[in-house]
């Protein structure tokens, strides 16, 4: 069977449909389109350079441009092998601060230190607490109190070189622990009849406390985590109890933990206010979680559905259930909460539409506009 | 109108039309002055042919844009064409062209526009003959618009850019029968669309 066999269709019908002749400046459109194309013919590839026959050295001599063009692709290759080493280190990094152990720590204890501010400071410093691989034990009141501990010394120390690093942070050796027995000063919490002016409700902290007689001092807490939760954080107190100001020193929570944490720090402030002797207590991070979690309203869940539509030979129309849009009719399954909903349809002219549909737990209920 | 039996014999490459070997292997290369006469002496059927794969929604802009869009595409390719191959550069070409209008007719439909004055070298004509022609060619684009992607880029191939079968088989990517049968459908469908006119005439 030749081409031309069946090949009848009248020659005027086809000569009938012309079309328009290119635009003058087409041909230069589409050499600056295919510019990229055409530099990239131009460019050796790996293929070309291996094709090309072996010849003296004179003759092969490349000039600059060939040369940084032939070295494109080593180029290439090695931009991507430090874009990916670049993007491990970063990954690590990150990971040891999102893993599920940072997340949530094998030894989930906060500690909680509760100190004041020398009255005389003008400024009040943090107390940082270096973070323990392990949980920390209860320190008996007593211990700390009688005199500083190894253990007081080495977080003294890691204070300092943190300090060292950050250089604007005063370093925990700056304070003076105002709980101390071997401090000449009385507790600011024993005795303290005199009228209390929270040093921090101003916007300048501490400038007031200075020389001011009577004036107690706010009480910081330093809220560590123990293990790989490391956790810095200062809670300012007044004296009251009063959380008057906190400073994360370490963005490494989620702002969940942060709550919960903060929840922990608050439930231990009566004691920490009340009970002068109270000075280091270990709280359980899981059941400050917990109790946060309990605090939250439960969401009711979504067990129930109704299937939302318009009447035969009505338009579709949008649809808002609880006033939230859900798209447009027909609707064949919409996850609501059991109870009473209000659906809303409205149509492109503008009308609309409301009913209210009681769904029962696990059941389904068809509403239809129109 | 007269409904004659035409062979479309292959019409003789004019000098313009001409791409000789050594502008294809210097394209290869990346030329700028082989790319430029590839390019003007390939545009007119790649234009051509893209513009009645539209139909009647083609649109200069568009055409135009698609027509760079497969030359964008030619370049590209350009290296694994075999120049000493059995393949015609411009039967390669029109299957990346082909390619690009199916994408396009996937990808979006065109626009309804009117078409613009196609009256291409007929100056000499009447404006009422031209009108009636300007009448006809719109049914034809009517008519060709009805047929399936498949089947027009076969019948235009075959009935525009003189095209042989095997040559549609290789550009659409199809068996040399499924070429015949679809360019017969098409014939078969534009004849019947066209039942009315061939009468007329």
């Amino acid at each position: 069977m030749t081409d031309d066999h069946n090949d009848h269709f009248p020659s005027e019908l086809l000569d009938a449909w012309d079309v328009a002749p290119p635009s003058p400046g087409l041909t230069d459109r589409i050499l600056a389109r295919s510019a990229d194309a055409l530099a990239d013919l131009r460019a050796p590839s790996f293929d070309a350079a291996a094709s090309i026959d072996p010849e003296p050295l004179e003759a092969t001599a490349m000039q600059p441009t060939d040369n940084v063009r032939s070295l494109r692709p080593f180029l290439t290759t090695a931009l991507i092998a430090a874009a990916a080493a670049a993007a491990l280190l970063l990954a690590f990094v990150a990971g040891r601060s999102t893993t599920p152990e940072a997340v949530k720590p094998a030894v989930p204890n906060v500690r909680i230190e509760v100190a004041a501010p020398s009255p005389t400071a003008p400024t009040p410093a943090p107390i940082e607490t270096a973070p323990t691989p392990e949980a920390p034990p209860a320190i008996a009141p007593e211990q700390d109190a009688v005199s500083p501990s190894a253990e007081a010394q080495a977080a003294a120390a890691t204070s300092k070189r943190h300090a060292a690093r950050r250089r604007t942070r005063p370093t925990s050796a700056d304070l003076k622990n105002p709980f101390a027995d071997d401090d000449d000063k009385a507790s600011p919490f024993e005795g303290s009849s005199a009228p209390v002016k929270d040093p921090f409700a101003t916007d300048k902290p501490g400038s007031k406390a200075t020389g001011v007689q009577g004036v107690m001092p706010s009480v910081i807490a330093c809220v560590s985590g123990t293990g790989s939760w490391r956790v810095k954080t200062e809670f300012v107190l007044s004296s009251t109890g009063r959380v008057v100001r906190v400073r994360q020193l370490d963005d490494t929570l989620s702002s969940r933990d942060w709550a919960c944490a903060e929840k922990a720090l608050r439930k231990a402030r009566f004691e920490a206010t009340g009970e002068t002797e109270v000075r280091d207590m270990t709280l359980s991070f899981e059941s400050a979680v917990q109790d946060g979690a309990d605090s939250k309203p439960k969401k009711k869940k979504k067990t129930s559905v109704l299937r939302i539509g318009t009447e035969s030979g009505v338009a579709s129309a949008q649809v808002r259930v609880d006033g939230r849009p859900m798209g447009t009719t027909p609707l064949a399954r919409v996850q609501v909460t059991p109870g009473t909903h209000r659906v809303q349809f409205t149509w492109p002219d503008g009308r609309t539409m409301t009913k209210v549909v009681h769904v029962r737990d696990g059941a389904a209920a068809v509403v239809r506009g129109g | 109108m007269v409904n004659a039996a035409v062979s479309r014999a292959r019409p003789p490459a004019t000098p313009h039309e001409a791409l000789d070997r050594a502008t294809l292997v210097a394209a290869k290369r990346g030329e700028p002055w082989a790319a430029r006469r590839l390019v003007e002496c390939t545009q007119r059927s790649v234009h051509r042919f893209v513009w009645r794969m539209l139909g009647p929604r083609a649109h200069r802009a568009t055409v135009e844009e698609l027509v760079q869009d497969t030359y964008a595409r030619v370049f590209r390719a350009l290296p694994r064409y075999d120049v000493d191959g059995a393949a015609r550069f411009t039967t390669w070409m029109l299957t990346l062209a082909h390619r690009t209008v199916i994408d396009e007719l996937r990808r979006k439909r065109p626009q309804l526009l009117p078409l613009e004055g196609t009256s291409e070298g007929t100056p000499q004509q009447r404006p009422d003959r031209q009108r009636e022609r300007a009448d006809l060619g719109e049914r034809i684009a009517a008519a060709v618009e009805q047929l399936s992607p498949s089947l027009r880029a076969a019948f235009i191939l075959r009935a525009y850019h003189d095209r042989t079968y095997p040559e549609i088989a290789e550009a659409l990517g199809v068996d040399l029968g499924t070429v015949k049968s679809r360019i017969h459908r098409a014939r078969k469908a534009l004849m019947a669309a066209l039942e009315e006119v061939r009468h007329d005439g």
